[in-house]
């Protein structure tokens, strides 16, 4: 419960880098789009797997 | 009652009936009541029927005559008729000699010609008056026309041999009647001997005389013989024998009764004498020396005397009937030596009938037991008399038939027709080589007219097409290309080129775009023709936009042609060996227009020079038969129209036209030496569209035997095959569909004039359809695959058909293609914005960018650069590893004013955002 709760905070941290994203992913065209789409799905997924490791500030 | 007048009547019946028999029995018997019998003797009977005989053997004789006569009048007329027709081939053939001999003449007149001072070509008139000659030639050979002569000759022989049957036939009758009256004269003579002394003499004989002795005493010049001498040359001597004289009177006392040389060598005739106690009676039967045969009329010569035996005094009747010569004597001498006294002839008619007597006058006694058989004896012979008087005129007919049938001579008109036929063929073959040494004279002395320069094909290759003018053939194109622009590539300058024999086509290639030139090309044919010019621009090349849609690549031509007297580069005209730095050899033989001489022997019915008329052909047309039928008319390396009505009509005389016969047509034509000609592609195209359409079947044909000939396929055969499934106006889906499976099914990979083939048949209405190109894509694409080869020719057919506007996603889908497969700077459209606007890129940059469409094609793309050596079928080294340019890429499928939207909203957003983390601290402490 505790861990959920750290990945919610971090996530909410990061609310902006996700909304950039997704911006992007919305304004862009093409293969612009879809390599943004892929971007930041890998980069979400990335950026849960490594929750844990990473040193909070 | 009634029986008495059933007997009475029956008894009246039987009266009349006895009555009517009795009156009638005497007139069938031929009896006359109360005629008087009268015994006839055997002599007397054979005497009767003899003459029956003869009489009727006469009338034979003249009938026989008569028909001879009237068929001989008919072979005189055949004759004449023969004569007549072999005067004409006589004339002919002279006519014909003469024009035979006008084509020498003008074969010299050609080859004095100056043409430094006469400049002319082979479409002057002097020209064609120089060919003419070997039309009129042969046209005065085939006039003589020798069958006719022949034919009247034939039936003139015909009409001979009968006249000459008929008048062997009358000759026959004519001895036979002669027999006849021989035989009745014998029977006469028999008769006569039953009265007294009869003796036959000196038969079989000439020139002799024999003595006979006299019951009587006989008065001759005052003296009296007891005998006298007969002679077989129709006289009576005495004293002396003097028989054996046949040319003049003899010295003798004498009488000439028609004196000749006579014979009794030939049947019936003899010599008799016969006497009574007052009679002195001498028969001759004689025929002209030296006449051994009963052929001809025989002369009867009687000297009948009445003698006084008191004193020796006689009177005699001297007659002469038949073939008497003019110059027969017909006199008496009384001493030796003596005068000559003519015997006068009181006949009217043409025998002889005169009167001689001795000594007193005194009258005849009648010894009345034999007047009845002397009167019979000298009616018989007054009979025969008449008889061989009406034989004169038959022996007369006779002699002029036969003169007549001699003179019918059918050997020297069957030996002059027979000369003439020779004669023919010697002109013909004399015609035949005289002519080619004036075509020859011509095509060495004379340029043709120059050639026709059509409009020339612009592409990469340029094929500059040309023809002569109708009537001419082609031999070798002289050609130079010039330029004025000094940047302009040109690879012929300074050159004049030619090619081998007379393509349809010239290529050229290494010309600069943008530059104009100038083509000239001559006709070789043993001397040059005047150069006939063409100016051609080739256009500036045009790049494609990314975003724009270029205009189709059009080259621009100066079609105007001007034929130039003098080309500006030296021509060498040695008419062997090579020709410039890179020429091939000039082909050795004149390649001159048609000789219309035809083949020896009568002419056949017009039209049919070469050729006979072909009637309706009711048997199967394989293709041995069409390929030994091309080969027949090709043979001559011209096609007339007639020859090729008649290869169409052969062709399809089942009513349609196979591909198996299509095939045998194409191969005979394309076994032949040297290229298709323009006649030769003709006949095909004619035969193929001859029924307004061009089947499935016979398209396949078609570019299944062209493609299957040796070497890639030539312009020639490129052209005949479009022109051929443009014949009604349009190349069907099925046609295209037909051309493209064969070339497919060939050996692969499709040759550059395959594909230009087919881009060629996909493009014939104008342009090309994404319909078109999905057709080539699935049929390439139906047989083993879609090679690389064929997707690059289906690229540049559907870069084609977009005649410079970008080609879009879905067209390149619908092909079977990928980016990948098109040029790398082709345009194409990608997508179309949310405005409808064009999303175009290069084909290089959206196959690029394909690599980041999913994981699986970038991971794909990954091991492609991490793989350099790695051959991957369809890519190049640089399409091989395409990540890096689809990462530099990445946004190019986008149009401008989505990237601007883009950008904008990225800006706003960064900033939004910088705006926030920036201030979310003092927001907090707030």
């Amino acid at each position: 419960m505790k861990r959920l709760k750290q990945w919610g905070m971090a996530a909410l941290n990061e609310n902006f880098t996700f909304l950039g994203f997704f911006v992007a992913w919305v304004v862009l065209e093409g293969s612009a789009k879809t390599v943004v789409g892929y971007v930041t799905l890998v980069s979400i997924a990335l950026w849960f797997a490594t929750i844990g490791i990473r040193k909070e500030d | 009652m009634n029986n008495l007048k059933r007997r009475l009547l029956l008894a009246f019946g039987v009266g009349l009936c006895l009555t009517i028999f009795g009156i009638m029995a005497p007139d069938r018997a031929g009896a006359t009541e109360n005629q008087e019998q009268v015994v006839v003797s055997p002599a007397q009977q054979a005497v009767n029927t003899a003459l029956a005989t003869a009489t009727t053997e006469v009338q034979q004789a003249i009938t026989a005559t008569d028909t001879a006569t009237a068929t001989i009048v008919v072979a005189v007329v055949e004759r004449a008729q023969a004569q007549s027709a072999v005067d004409t081939v006589t004339a002919t053939v002279a006519v014909a000699q003469s024009n035979v001999a006008l084509v020498d003449t003008a074969t010299a007149t050609i080859n004095n010609i100056n043409l430094a001072v006469t400049p002319i070509d082979q479409s002057s008139q002097v020209v064609q008056d120089a060919k003419n000659t070997i039309t009129t030639a042969q046209t005065s050979i085939n006039n003589i026309d020798t069958s006719t002569a022949q034919v009247q000759i034939s039936e003139a022989v015909a009409a001979k041999t009968a006249a000459t049957t008929a008048q062997a036939t009358a000759q026959t009758e004519l001895t036979q009647a002669n027999i006849a009256i021989d035989n009745a004269q014998t029977a006469v003579n028999d008769l006569q001997a039953t009265i007294g002394t009869s003796t036959n003499v000196l038969s079989n004989t000439d020139d002799a005389g024999v003595l006979m002795n006299l019951p009587f005493d006989l008065l001759m010049g005052g003296v009296l013989y007891d005998n006298v001498y007969v002679g077989s040359n129709a006289t009576v001597t005495f004293g002396v024998n003097e028989g054996s004289n046949y040319w003049s009177t003899p010295t003798a006392p004498s009488i000439s009764i028609a004196g000749w040389d006579w014979t009794t060598w030939s049947t019936g005739t003899g010599i008799t004498y016969a006497t009574t106690g007052t009679s002195l009676d001498i028969a001759w039967d004689l025929r002209p020396f030296p006449q051994q045969d009963a052929s001809t009329q025989m002369a009867q010569i009687r000297f009948n005397a009445d003698v006084n035996p008191n004193d020796g005094a006689w009177i005699a009747s001297v007659t002469a009937n038949g073939p008497i010569p003019d110059q027969a004597r017909f006199n008496y001498r009384e001493t030796t030596g003596g005068t000559v006294t003519a015997i006068t002839d009181t006949n009217v008619g043409a025998s002889f009938a005169g009167q001689i007597s001795q000594g007193a006058a005194f009258t005849p006694v009648v010894d009345t037991s034999t007047a009845t058989v002397q009167a019979a004896v000298d009616s018989a012979n007054a009979t025969i008399a008449q008889l061989n008087s009406s034989l004169t005129p038959v022996v007369a007919q006779n002699t002029t038939n036969t003169s007549n049938i001699n003179a019918i001579n059918t050997t020297s008109l069957t030996n002059t027709v027979n000369s003439a036929v020779s004669t023919k063929t010697n002109l013909q073959t004399q015609l035949n080589t005289n002519a080619q040494e004036l075509i020859t004279a011509i095509s060495t002395n004379i340029p043709t007219p120059a050639p026709i320069i059509t409009i020339p094909a612009v592409g990469t290759l340029m094929y500059v097409e040309v023809d002569m003018p109708q009537g001419y053939e082609g031999n070798t194109w002289f050609y130079q290309v010039i330029t004025e622009s000094a940047t302009a590539n040109n690879p012929y300058a300074g050159q004049t080129l030619n090619t081998n024999g007379a393509p349809a086509s010239i290529e050229l290639s290494g010309l600069t775009q943008g530059a104009t030139y100038t083509v000239r090309v001559a006709n070789w044919s043993g001397t040059v023709s005047q150069y006939a010019e063409t100016v051609i621009s080739i256009p500036a090349p045009q790049n494609y936009s990314l975003t724009t849609v270029s205009s189709p690549y059009t080259p621009v031509y100066n079609n105007e042609q001007v034929p130039i007297q003098v080309p500006p580069i030296v021509i060498p005209i040695e008419p062997l060996g090579p020709v410039g730095p890179q020429g091939p050899e000039i082909p050795v033989g004149p390649q001159g227009p048609e000789i219309p001489v035809g083949p020896q022997g009568p002419q056949g019915p017009a039209g049919s020079e070469l050729l006979p008329e072909m009637g309706p052909i009711n048997i199967p047309i394989t293709p041995e038969r069409v390929e030994a039928a091309i080969e027949n008319i090709t043979r001559d390396g011209n096609i007339t129209r007639a020859e090729a009505n008649t290869v169409i009509n052969a062709l399809n005389s089942d009513g349609r036209v196979t591909g198996e016969e299509v095939g045998a047509l194409i191969e005979s034509i394309t076994n032949n030496d040297g290229p298709m000609t323009r006649a030769e592609e003709r006949l095909i195209s004619d035969v193929l569209t001859q029924d307004g359409r061009v089947t499935r079947e016979e398209a396949t044909a078609l570019v299944e035997t062209l493609s299957e000939g040796n070497g890639p396929l030539s312009r020639a055969e490129e052209r005949l095959i479009v022109n051929v499934l443009m014949s009604d106006g349009v190349i069907s889906r099925e046609e295209a569909t037909a051309v493209i499976e064969v070339l497919s099914n060939g050996p692969s990979p499709l040759s550059t004039s395959e594909e230009r083939l087919i881009v060629e048949v996909l493009s014939q209405d104008g342009n090309i359809s994404q319909a078109e190109v999905n057709n080539l894509s699935s049929t390439l694409a139906k047989e083993g695959g879609f090679s690389l080869a064929e997707k690059d020719l289906v690229a540049d057919v559907l870069v084609s058909s977009a005649e410079g506007a970008p080609v879009t996603a879905a067209n390149i889908e619908s092909a079977g293609l990928e980016y990948s497969n098109l040029p790398p700077l082709i345009p194409v459209e990608v997508r179309e914005d949310i405005n409808g606007n064009p999303v175009v890129i290069t084909a290089e940059v959206a196959s690029a960018l394909l690599v980041l469409e999913n994981p699986a094609a970038l991971a794909e793309a990954i091991a492609g650069c991490f793989n350099p050596d790695q051959a991957i079928e369809g890519l190049t080294e640089e399409q091989k590893c395409e990540l890096g340019k689809a990462l530099i890429s990445i946004g190019a499928d986008m149009s401008i004013p989505e990237r601007e939207k883009a950008e904008d909203i990225v800006v706003v957003t960064v900033i939004a955002g910088q705006m926030i983390v920036g201030t979310a601290s003092r927001r907090r402490r707030v």
